[in-house]
């Protein structure tokens, strides 16, 4: 119910858009030529539209070079087919929001009916920014820890960051190489973002779109390629939480993860709706929810995925990292009609900024469900899903066996950054299940293309699990038990 | 007497040290481009600032030209513009701010200790800016008088200790130099030329201890004026181009 309701006020805010007028750039001294550096004028024509009541900013074909811009009330950026936002790459040329304490290239603060639309580009150019960046830092002209040789990420420009706006409208434009993060909505109502494409993996960190404690999201028809998480959900403040969402026809490639929920959730995620997603050469999960800093994330369904060429599929991890004290939580979590394919290969191999190797040596990790004895993930159901793997664990490579000793080695790891691969080699090839209420697996398939060591599925202090039409494929494994429970009660297999 | 010898011997010391201790910074550092195309705006002004926090010094500019908008110059902060290099004013209307709705390609208010200097030149483009301000102004997108939005080249307020020297300023759109409420301040050597604008020279108001030595003025209108009271005002070898001295007269 509640997502027809944003539907129909995208819709109503679509209407609205187009019955706008438009405001044609140039007109205000702005030059499309690359050189010209265009901030203050582009700035005076938002300010400018938004004194005579909005409209529509229409760039037409060329090149924009600009700095920071902070979008007004009911001005809607049009891009044109071959028009282009340059990001200019001297870093002075960016502000770092005093309120937002981020840098960003378009920023809005607290307005609404606001939008970037049309078939142009906004391209951040942020590998040469960083770097000149980094050249200041140097020079001793900015101060900076260059931690691992990189500014902080809040020190480098994004191509746009919205914080507490209302009715937002992002449709069909290109986004490209920002400094940082790519695109952040931060405490956002209303936000459609729609029919965009993204390439950001001209730096480390470039996420594709992060939405933190919205409020009200349609995200679809999106593609984005990027070197860290691709679709990443994140909840900043512990008052605030990521709800009420619909993300569909998506397709994502990340050095990182494809779907991810966190890593900073402090306040959670509530209501989402998932569905239509491909992930392809993805370095880490094509999902990933991560609760580790005491949010909660319950109600969440994740319905038809292509998880193609990734290093994992699933993975969902309740920690206690940055938590406070406050009580970390997921529960009510469908996933289902999943198709994956897990290679021996690193998936993101030759793609810019490719993934560290860590947590090595492990043979190919399974999905995980990962809670922590004190706070359990409940209630998760998968269903209709095929995961193939490549198998092939090797014990003298890496080993860890089904011995209570063995399991009761697996460290916590409460306060650890949360990745599938952090407990380096586990004892199950599929599925790895810790910490858990209610799991049930329906209609789902584990195919290893080579016969490995384990067993598919562990489950280990697990409070209630039910197989169903459960099928395990590995060459020469007749016999071989493939669900191992270990201190766990009320495991049904049919 | 030895005493004072020594005591004299102590104040040279210190004051050689403190010229030494002016540092100079090369425009490059802070990543300004000498290309004449590049918007420099923010890059100086991020130099101006990080050189007022180290406790101050000199921004050296070599050859090249160096487009800006707006910079606001601070305390113990000299600007050279060396031989060869001139300071470009870019000729859009947006880029440039002030204080108190006066716009000036430099401006500063309450600064000390500061100032220009070097055989370089200061560039106005005062047709160019004008034009773009006749245009936004035809579009309706500006309003009021143009000359609000049409910058000076160097406006002071409320400043004090300030040199200005050797510096060709030329093509202002507005008054060139404008000082308001200044003490102690010189002008040396200075050659203005506002021939294809037709704007003053200097305009001084409030000011207290002003010299101005050596200056050269080809304007088509009177090059100075005097506006309010100011006091202790010395002229010496101002001239304009037919030889005749000028002063401000109120």
């Amino acid at each position: 119910m509640k997502i027809k309701v944003v539907l129909f006020i995208c819709l109503f805010q679509g209407i609205l858009s187009l019955s706008a007028k438009d405001y044609y750039v140039t007109d205000f001294g702005v030059k499309a030529d690359g050189i010209t550096l265009n901030s203050n004028s582009i700035q005076k024509a938002i300010d400018f539209v938004n004194e005579q009541g909005g409209g529509r900013l229409v760039f037409t074909s060329g090149n924009y070079l600009t700095g920071t811009i902070y979008l007004k009330s009911n001005v809607t950026l049009h891009l044109e087919t071959g028009a282009t936002l340059l990001g200019s790459t001297n870093p002075w040329d960016y502000v770092k929001d005093p309120y937002i304490k981020w840098m960003s290239m378009i920023f809005a603060v607290k307005q609404q009916n606001i939008g970037i639309t049309g078939k142009g580009t906004i391209n951040g150019r942020g590998f040469e920014t960083a770097n000149n960046m980094v050249s200041y830092i140097h020079r001793g002209l900015l101060v900076d820890p260059l931690k691992l040789d990189r500014p902080n990420e809040t020190n480098r420009p994004q191509n746009i960051y919205f914080r507490e706006c209302e009715n937002v409208t992002i449709k069909d434009i290109t986004l490209r190489d920002p400094a940082s993060w790519n695109q952040t909505y931060d405490q956002c109502k209303n936000l459609l973002v729609d029919g965009i494409y993204v390439d950001s993996k001209s730096y480390w960190n470039n996420d594709g779109i992060d939405v933190v404690d919205c409020d009200g999201v349609v995200l679809r028809n999106a593609v984005i390629d990027a070197a860290d998480d691709a679709f990443c959900f994140k909840s900043h403040d512990v008052n605030h939480i990521c709800q009420n969402v619909v993300m569909e026809n998506c397709v994502g490639r990340s050095s990182a993860n494809g779907l991810k929920f966190g890593t900073v959730s402090r306040g959670g995620f509530r209501n989402f709706k998932v569905k239509n997603m491909t992930i392809y050469d993805t370095y880490r999960s094509a999902i990933t929810f991560a609760a580790v800093d005491g949010g909660l994330i319950e109600n969440i369904e994740v319905d038809s995925v292509r998880s193609i060429h990734t290093g994992n599929v699933i993975f969902l991890r309740i920690g206690d990292r940055w938590s406070n004290g406050k009580q970390p939580m997921m529960k009510d979590i469908v996933i289902k009609n999943v198709y994956a394919e897990i290679p021996m290969d690193k998936p993101d191999a030759g793609y810019n900024y490719e993934g560290p190797i860590e947590d090595l040596p492990r043979n190919i990790s399974p999905a995980g469900i990962v809670g922590l004895p004190d706070h359990k993930i409940q209630n998760v159901t998968l269903q209709n899903i095929e995961i193939v793997s490549v198998g092939g664990g090797n014990p003298y490579y890496a080993y860890r066996g089904l011995t209570p000793a063995e399991l009761d080695s697996i460290p916590e790891m409460r306060t650890a950054y949360p990745e599938f691969s952090q407990f380096k080699e586990l004892p199950a090839w599929g599925f790895y299940i810790r910490h858990a209420e209610g799991i049930t697996f329906d209609n789902v398939t584990f195919k290893a293309l080579n016969k490995d060591y384990r067993p598919a599925v562990v489950l280990d202090d697990v409070q209630g699990a039910k197989f169903k039409k459960m099928r395990f494929e590995e060459p020469e494994s007749v016999g071989k038990k493939q669900i191992f429970p270990y201190k766990s009660k009320n495991v049904v297999i049919e | 007497m030895y005493k004072n010898k020594f005591l004299i011997s102590v104040i040279g010391l210190f004051i050689i040290v403190s010229v030494l201790s002016a540092k100079d910074y090369q425009a490059s550092m802070f990543g300004i481009k000498s290309d004449g195309m590049t918007l420099n705006t923010r890059s100086i002004q991020q130099a101006i600032d990080f050189i007022s926090e180290q406790g101050g010094g000199r921004l050296v500019f070599y050859v090249g030209r160096y487009l800006t908008g707006s910079v606001e110059l601070k305390s113990n902060v000299v600007i050279r513009i060396e031989e060869g290099a001139v300071l470009v004013a870019v000729p859009s209307v947006y880029d440039f701010k002030g204080v108190e709705g006066h716009t000036a390609l430099i401006y500063a208010e309450k600064q000390q200790n500061t100032g220009i200097g070097g055989k370089g030149v200061i560039e106005g483009n005062g047709d160019a800016v004008k034009a773009s301000v006749d245009e936004q102004m035809q579009k309706g997108y500006l309003k009021g008088d143009v000359s609000a939005y049409v910058p000076s080249l160097i406006y002071l307020k409320d400043c004090e200790n300030v040199q200005m020297e050797q510096l060709i300023l030329q093509h202002a759109g507005n008054t060139s130099i404008v000082y308001e409420n200044c003490r102690n301040v010189s002008l040396s050597d200075l050659i203005v030329n506002n021939q294809t604008t037709g704007k003053k020279a200097v305009s001084v108001s409030g000011c207290e201890n002003l010299k101005m030595t050596n200056c050269y003025f080809d304007t088509t209108v009177t090059p100075l004026e005097s506006t309010g009271d100011s006091q202790n005002l010395t002229f010496i070898k101002c001239i304009t181009p037919d030889g005749n001295p000028v002063s401000c007269d109120k």
